[in-house]
């Protein structure tokens, strides 16, 4: 489920017992193909890959349009800096006899590269952040008892956009979901917790 | 496509016994074997930089060993000593991460906090040898009080840009990183350590969306920083390649300086590995296979011989020129009655070639020495390139001697001893490995196994 965070949309959120059973209900949801989702697990494992499938595209994209922009800026950058402080002043720094300008170009390779790579790295940083939504200090789930992982790292996560828990029972029938599930709604309200 | 989806949960013990013992080591109070070697450290540390730093601002550059022949001594040894090793790490971590080796996980964070440390230590030794410290803003894009901006045709600027540039990537890199892992701290600590690693963790929640887009990210950025760790050695060898001074005005500089960085890096790397594994937690004995040291030392032989190579084309090169180089060049190399140039070559290339045993490949005490060697057969070649190439000149009037003093001996110990403060208190705050990566790395190679059979 893309964007849940964004509109305050009721999402169920549904803990599973081991990642085996996770998956199944990955499986199931991508077999149903009604309902928008997402997985939380403590890698990227299958059910994370089943969920982003739809996106990846999208979001490789965006990262690589980033990234691109952010070495246009460096080396736009870079030869504002060059104009601006070695050929566009009074008097002109001359080593060695040789007058800065567009002549001498190729001893401002380095600074120019540098620059490039410099905000090239800036803008993939910028990416980064912007699609992992980060940093992100609240969230609706961390409101959720259940909503953390083990001392073993394990937490495996479904958030499925639907309002009603009985509108998917049937699909997590075989799914193993020994845990448990609830249904947030919006930041101050939440629904019941109910184990299975 | 069922079959592939399906989790390995006979895999999960591993990774989960792996989690466990970080999370509890993290957790445990610090040991005074630790202390002990950490108060050494900062003592070492503040005498060797403190100190002399001191002494050469208020008395002035005097206090070492360099004259007016030979104007640039230990420190721009050091500098590029460090620099070469601080470039290292990053390298090896990206190129693994682009050539998608499984072995990268244990060995990746380590080099990472080896570049950081050590492009610390190597930005300190330039800054302190112009003398005056408080003057170091000169270096800005500001003008100076004469309106005169700095020149940046100079190569003294384009390395001054590509280690900033370098330092400021490699910290993003390590950080990004280290993301998930805060996260998984932050779930599992208690008390005060949960609210800094919540903090540093940024909210990182674990959804498909964050590990797709963490994952592509790396990779990009790993794709940018190989060619940026390339050009900044390559702008540190600009230093001395673009110079009219004979001996240094070398095109084989550039992969001659790389090549050279790798090598030193990879030595410190193992070096650093094995120390880890004797000082640290059971986590990483787990995670350090004996299979991530093998692979560890073919890299450096590999590297070695690469080297070997450099050496050969660098001695080719000076036959092929004019009788004078071909003297300096032989000069150069007679330093210290030629013996600097054959320990440098005995260390980095002949000592490595041990590592054709697999023995020798499984001992840790000999991989040690290996490594030992090789930092120490760098460390001659950068002096050689340096010290042994100042002293030598056309003309005999230019040429000098030079001896270092004390103070370059403390400032070289010092920033040994700021190294290590450095990397102990940054591989007890964060995992020493990234945690998703091997427990992602478990259980594919567990995978692997199952599908075997």
């Amino acid at each position: 489920m893309k964007n849940n965070d964004k509109t305050n949309e009721p999402f169920l959120l549904v803990r599973f017992k081991d990642e085996e059973s996770q998956v199944k209900a990955a499986n199931q949801l991508v077999n149903e193909g009604t309902f928008r989702w997402d997985a939380i697990s403590p890698y990227l494992n299958e059910a994370s890959k089943l969920a982003i499938d739809p996106y990846k595209k999208q979001i490789l994209a965006r990262l690589r349009t980033f990234t691109f922009l952010g070495a246009c800026f460096g080396i736009l950058l870079a030869f504002v800096w060059i104009w601006s402080t070695q050929w566009n002043v009074s008097p002109r720094l001359e080593v060695q006899g040789r007058v800065p300008g567009w002549d001498q170009l190729a001893v401002y390779v380095p600074v120019i590269f540098e620059l490039m790579i410099l905000f090239a790295g800036v803008g993939l940083i910028i990416g980064f952040l912007s699609k992992a939504k980060l940093p992100r200090w609240y969230d609706r789930c961390f409101d959720v008892e259940f909503f953390e992982i083990d001392d073993k790292g394990d937490g495996y996560f479904l958030i499925i956009q639907c309002d009603n828990f009985d509108k998917i029972r049937h699909l997590f029938e075989f799914c193993n979901i020994e845990n448990r599930h609830q249904f947030v709604t919006t930041v101050d309200q939440k629904g019941g917790s109910n184990d299975q | 496509m069922k079959k592939v989806n399906q989790p390995s949960h006979y895999t999960q013990t591993a990774s989960q016994r792996l989690i466990k013992l970080v999370v509890e080591e993290v957790q445990a109070p610090l040991s005074i074997k630790w202390w002990v070697i950490f108060v050494v450290c900062c003592a070492i540390a503040f005498r060797g930089l403190g100190v002399s730093s001191w002494q050469m601002a208020s008395e002035g550059v005097g206090v070492l060993g360099v004259n007016n022949h030979v104007p640039w001594g230990w420190d721009i040894v050091h500098f590029v000593f460090w620099i070469g090793l601080g470039h290292a790490g990053t390298l090896i971590s990206s190129v693994l991460l682009l050539t998608r080796q499984p072995w990268r996980s244990p060995i990746a964070r380590g080099a990472e906090l080896m570049t950081l440390c050590a492009v610390i230590c190597a930005g300190i030794f330039p800054v302190v040898h112009v003398g005056r410290i408080w003057m170091g803003w000169m270096t800005a894009p500001l003008p100076e009080v004469s309106g005169v901006w700095s020149n940046l045709g100079s190569p003294l600027m384009w390395d001054v840009l590509a280690v900033s540039t370098y330092f400021c990537l490699s910290i993003s890199y390590w950080y990004m990183g280290l993301i998930p892992d805060f996260a998984l701290l932050r779930d599992t600590c208690t008390g005060k350590r949960k609210w800094w690693y919540g903090l540093f963790a940024l909210g990182w929640k674990g959804t498909s969306t964050q590990w797709y887009v963490y994952e592509k990210s790396s990779l990009i950025f790993a794709a940018i920083l190989t060619p940026l760790v390339i050009s900044v050695h390559s702008v540190v060898s600009f230093d001395f390649a673009v110079t009219v001074n004979a001996g240094w005005h070398e095109t084989l500089y550039p992969p001659y300086f790389v090549i050279g960085a790798m090598l030193s890096g990879m030595a410190m790397i193992i070096l650093i590995l094995v120390c880890v594994k004797k000082l640290m937690g059971e986590s990483v004995r787990v995670a350090i296979t004996a299979r991530v040291m093998n692979l560890a030392s073919k890299l450096l032989l590999t590297l070695s011989l690469l080297m070997g190579f450099m050496y050969l084309w660098e001695h080719l090169c000076g036959l092929m020129q004019s009788e004078d180089v071909t003297e300096l060049l032989h000069a150069k190399n007679q330093e210290w009655g030629g013996w600097a140039m054959w320990l440098m070559i005995v260390g980095n290339v002949l000592i490595p070639q041990c590592l054709w045993f697999n023995k020798i490949r499984r001992s840790a005490w000999s991989l040690v020495l290996v490594s030992l060697s090789v930092l120490g057969g760098m460390w001659l070649e950068r002096f050689l390139i340096v010290v042994g190439s100042l002293k030598q000149s056309f003309l005999w009037g230019q040429c000098g001697d030079y001896l270092p003093s004390t103070t370059d001996v403390w400032m070289f110990v010092g920033s040994a001893g700021l190294f290590v403060c450095l990397y102990m208190v940054l591989v007890r705050l964060t995992p020493f490995f990234s945690l998703c990566e091997l427990r992602e790395m478990i259980i594919s190679r567990k995978d692997e196994q199952a599908n075997e059979k």
